[in-house]
Order: C-alpha cells, then structure tokens, then sequence
C-alpha cells in the first residue's frame, strides 16, 4: 500500500468514529428508527389485542331482548372481558369499550330501522395503537352484524352467502415493463416497498455527502490541512486515505440501515405478515441481494469522492455542508422522476441522460432485485464505477495543485486570492 | 549549497503581486527570521517553500531542490508550522505525533515520538485528546511534531503566535536547542525582540520586498539604531 494511506486512513477513522455526531446521526439513528418503526407496526396491533383482551366491555343494555341478549353473548365469545351493567357506570372511566343497546333494538331490527348501537371506546391518548383499540371492537360487531343477518336468513333458509358474498373478486394487474401479472395485495405490498427504499437510500447518500464533505472541509477549518499536504507522503495517498476512511463510514453506516432494516422486519412481522406478498419479499435469492448492495455501496463510495470533491470549494465545514446540502434537491427531483414517470415514454435523449446518472439505477433497484432481472445492476454498477474514477481524477488533479488552498467559497460568494 | 536559496521569487494572487522579486538565502545551521508588519509576504514565502503554493516566477531551492519541480523530495527534508494551525481533536496529542512520524520513518517512529513528547513537554496530558488542550498546549503539539523528526530544513511561521511571554520564551528556548542538532531553521515574525534573541542572520521583508538582510546587529548598525525594531522602521520609512 502507498505510504500514509494506511495512517491518514486510521486518522481519519478514528476522528469519525470518536466524533459523537457522527455516530448519533449515521450510527445510532439508524439502528433506532427503523426497530421503532417495526416495533410500532408488530407490537402496536398485539398490544392492542392485549389491551382488549385484558380491558373492561361494559354492556348497557337497555332492551333485554332475544337481540341484546345473542350480542352480550357474542361478544363474550369474542374473548372480551363483558360485564353488564347499567347507564350509571358510564360515568366512571374505568371501562375500556361500552356498548349501548338502546331500548326496542330487536323490534327495530326486525322491522328495518336500523336501531343506531352506540358504542364509547375510552383511550388514555391518542397514539399508533389507538387505531387498532378503535378498529378491533367495531370489526367484533360488524362481525355481530354479519352473524345475526345470517341467523334471520337462516331461519328463512335463506343462504347467507347469497346475500354477503354473493360472488369472489380475484383481480390481477398485468405490469407490462415487468412482464408478468401480479395478484393486487401483492403489487401493495411491492408499490409500498419500491418507493420507499429510494428514500431511505437517499438520506443515507446526503448523510455520506456530508461526512466525506466535512473529512476536508474540517482540515481547513481546524487548521490541520496546511500541514497534512506538507507531510513526505504522496498527495494521492491522503485521497485515496480519505476515500477509503468515507468508504468504512459507508461500510458502517449501510450496515446499521441494513440491521435496522433486519429489525424492522422481524420488529414488524406481527403486522407484516398479515400482507400478502411480504414472504415473496422474504425469499430474494441471496445473489440478488448481493449484486444490489454492490450497487450501491459503489454509489455510496462515488458518493465519498464527490463528497471530497465538493470540499475542494468549502471554505469551513458550515459551507461544506451547505454545498453538500444543495445536492439535495436536484437528487430528490432524480427520484421523483424515476419513480414517477414511465421512463420508457420519454425522449431517447432524456432517457440516455438519466441512465448515466449512477443514482439513478437505486430508484428502482428493489424492483428490478424482485425482478431477478440482474443486468440492472451490472450496468449500474458500471456507469457508477466509471463517475468514481472520473471523479478521483478530477480530485487528485486538485490535490496536486495549489487550487486546494486558494479555491474558496464561503456561502456561496467567491473569494478571490487568500490572506498573507 | 544554501539550505535555502531564492532569487527573484514572484507570487501573484489573481492580480494582486504578494512578493515582488525577493532574493535571499539561508546558509545549513543558520536560524534565520523573515521580519514584516501582516501582508508584507512573510507567509507567502514560507507557503512557497513549504510547497504549499507555487511560484508565479523566479526560483526558490531548498538544499538544491526546486520547491516547485522536485516538490516531493524537498517535503522529506522539510517540516511546516503554520501560522494557523491546529490538531485533530479527537486524536490524543501522542496518536497525533505517531501519526506524523509514522509518514516520516515507519520503522524507527517510537523514538522521533519520545522525543517529540520530550520536546512538547506535555508530560501525561499527550495522551488527552487535543480537543482538551489550551491554544499553548495546542501550539508546543504542533511545535514538537515540526521539530521531532530532526528535519534539514524546519519552516517555522510565526512559531510563538499568540502565546503568552511564558510560552513564548519555552518555545524559543526548545527552537534554539533543535538548532544546535544539526537542523537549520527558518522563521517568520512580527516580534523583532524575539527575532533578535533567536536568529544569527534575518531579512526584513515590507510590501513583498526584502528591504535589509543581514545579522541582527549589522542591520542596527546600518541605520544606527538603537533596536532592530526602530531598524525597521527607519528602513521602511527610507
């Protein structure tokens, strides 16, 4: 290895590494969002039935009816905790649902006025679970509506099914880029996932744009650069130890989004696997998802150098991050449009222009990874490899100048020359 | 052969001429002071040799290499202090000097960093993080890390820059004995007290001219000063 590359490398991780910020925002926030998430989708809907379950279901019923009485009835076979009692204990709030059976219920069902079943649900503060407390008691009595529909048909041998389900809906989207039909639940769950990942990936570019930025603008800011490109090492050998030092920050930080993306999952299966086409996703050939990290950790080390390269023009880390920042925008744009557009509709131009762009092969990796379609990824990786030695390129000419020194931008105005 | 030879060295900054045709040398052994008000150029000079910046014209040689040409071999036989200039703050002062020396001499680093936390005089603190270290600490680092490895040629900007007197006269005596060790040493200063204590030869440099060379005392004398302070103001004066 040239010499200085291994100790500028060292340096440069330990700075990292030892730099709380660092760790919170790339590290930590990672590893702590994504298990959130995936603990607030799992957890959320079991907690709820475990609230259920263990909460009170006061029954008011003020009918007494052969009605009222198949809904007490029912409801205690539902496994809620039921006790009857009357309109005086509304008033303590130790309940969790109360269910009023208001008075000629049965007379009114049976001649069709549709009797209005009020029902109180009592949470301690809105949050994710209050959507499944909510949802639970009021599927039990549309449940209870279905039943007693049926018991009336019955009786007047009347098949229920003709009446409910009189028919099966069995609906297929034929995706025509993809070339296959997807059952709808499926294309949900896939629709969900394709366009979520681009942004997930997205903060984690503009997180590495910032730190590679920060690697060089913070030798100008903490005065240590003059002395770094004075040292009896190869200029080449400080680039290539700060891209590898961005490219272990992108090592790092793509593996907590991929743990916390792990614990999303298995946080979240509870929820997850009610969704159909979630165990298709699950049983992605392992090459696959291989050629897709390659992908885009390569993105991510093209991600450093340009990181590098946008530092060349920072004056101080605040500027640094601001020129890193204004990449932003145009990226987001770069998504919205791959992931909006039917790119096979547009100018062969346009289309050229996108395809050379390395971000654009991640906005539809997640599709084209389900796809097995693994020339995707090849290509992209390619396009990328080619961006990455252009820009060293680019880089190590800089380097090799004096423009490191005296290329300044502070907030976007230019500066010309630099203080004696 | 001069330690360092320059002769007719021209910088400019877009337009603006920073040095207008300096030329002096350093001959090995010497401890040498570039003396100047702020923008007189003093820095640029050093900047040149250090490598950091190339030369608009004219040469500039550090034991016979180009700074510009052979810019690689003269950073092996240099050593830079920035006026400016600061460590990494999550690296202890002892991972910083084994960082440098390591670049210098891989092999033997261990005793160029003995003698660098000898010179620094940090004692246990060297193994504190920098980020904790006082501007003083902080400058003896950076002091110790030029002069540790013993370089031909140590480029000192300003090396007491904002120190108190205590500080100050710690640094000039460690200055003093790295010299005595066989390596030749170039400083800048606004301090002409400091310069006189220090150097056996200096040039006074004013608008990115050299108006004087000489000894301390040889420049008092040509203008029949009392210090080498109102020296060179009865020289920029004419």
């Amino acid at each position: 290895m040239m010499r200085g590359v291994r100790d500028i490398l060292v340096k440069e991780v330990k700075e990292t590494f030892r730099n709380p910020r660092y760790l919170i925002f790339t590290i930590l926030f990672p590893l702590l969002i994504y298990p959130i998430m995936g603990y607030m989708f799992g957890f959320s809907f079991s907690a709820a039935q475990e609230t259920i379950s263990k909460g009170t279901v006061l029954v008011v019923d003020l009918d007494k009816s052969s009605f009222s009485h198949l809904l007490t009835d029912y409801l205690k076979e539902s496994g809620l905790n039921v006790i009857e009692s009357d309109p005086n204990s509304l008033n303590n709030t130790e309940y969790l649902i109360a269910i009023i059976i208001p008075k000629g219920f049965s007379e009114s069902i049976l001649n069709g006025s549709q009797p209005v079943l009020k029902s109180r649900v009592n949470v301690g503060s809105i949050s994710f679970m209050t959507m499944s407390i909510v949802s639970i008691p009021q599927s039990i009595l549309e449940g209870f509506k279905k039943y007693i529909g049926s018991e009336i048909l019955i009786e007047n041998n009347i098949d229920p099914r003709i009446i409910y389900d009189p028919f099966r809906i069995d609906t297929l989207v034929y995706v025509r880029e993809w070339g296959r039909l997807v059952p709808q639940p499926q294309l949900s769950m896939y629709i969900m996932n394709i366009y979520i990942w681009p942004w997930i990936l997205f903060g984690l570019i503009i997180s590495i744009l910032q730190i590679s930025t920060v690697f060089l603008s913070e030798e100008k800011e903490q005065k240590t650069l003059e002395i770094l490109l004075t040292l009896p090492i190869d200029r080449k050998a400080i680039i290539l130890g700060k891209i590898l030092g961005s490219s272990i920050v992108a090592i790092s930080a793509t593996a907590s989004y991929i743990v916390g993306f792990v614990l999303y999952i298995v946080l979240g299966s509870t929820f997850f696997s009610m969704v159909d086409g979630f165990t298709e996703i699950l049983n992605t050939p392992l090459h696959a998802i291989i050629l897709m990290s390659i992908l885009f950790f390569l993105e991510l080390l093209f991600t450093a150098s340009l990181g590098l390269g946008i530092a060349v023009f920072a004056q101080d880390t605040k500027a640094a991050e601001s020129l890193a920042g204004s990449f932003a925008m145009p990226l987001m744009l770069l998504i919205l449009a791959g992931s909006m557009l039917d790119l096979e509709s547009l100018p062969l131009i346009v289309k050229y222009i996108y395809y050379a762009i390395p971000y654009s092969y991640m906005i539809k990796a997640f599709e084209h990874m389900l796809l097995n379609d693994y020339s995707y990824f090849i290509f992209g990786s390619v396009i990328t490899i080619i961006w990455l030695i252009i820009m060293l390129f680019i880089i190590s000419k800089i380097f090799s100048s004096e423009k490191l020194l005296t290329m300044r931008v502070r907030l976007w105005k230019r500066r010309r020359g630099v203080k004696e | 052969m001069y330690a360092v030879e320059v002769k007719d060295l021209v910088k400019y900054y877009g337009s603006f001429m920073a040095l207008k045709g300096i030329t002096f040398h350093v001959d090995e052994g010497d401890i040498y002071g570039l003396i100047g008000p702020n923008g007189a150029g003093k820095s640029t000079t050093l900047r040149i040799l250090a490598t950091l910046l190339k030369p608009s014209s004219g040469v500039a040689r550090i034991f016979g290499y180009d700074v510009d040409k052979d810019a690689d071999r003269v950073r092996r036989i240099i050593s830079y202090l920035p006026e400016e200039a600061g460590g990494y703050k999550y690296l202890t002062g002892f991972e910083y000097l084994s960082m440098n020396a390591k670049m210098y001499d891989p092999e033997n680093f261990r005793e160029y960093v003995e003698y660098g936390i000898e010179i620094s005089g940090l004692g246990d603190r060297i193994y504190d993080r920098i980020g904790s270290y006082s501007k003083g600490m902080i400058r003896r680092l950076l002091l110790a890390r030029a002069l540790m490895m013993k370089p031909r040629l140590a480029i000192l900007d300003e090396p007491t820059a904002g120190m108190d007197v205590v500080h100050a006269t710690v640094i000039r005596d460690i200055i003093k004995n790295v010299a005595r060790e066989d390596v030749t040493i170039l400083l800048s200063s606004h301090n002409m007290l400091e310069v006189h204590y220090l150097c056996n030869k200096i040039s006074l440099i004013n608008e990115g001219r050299i108006v004087a060379s000489g000894s301390p005392s040889e420049i008092i004398d040509s203008v029949n000063a009392s210090n080498l302070e109102e020296a060179f103001v009865r020289l920029v004066r004419g």
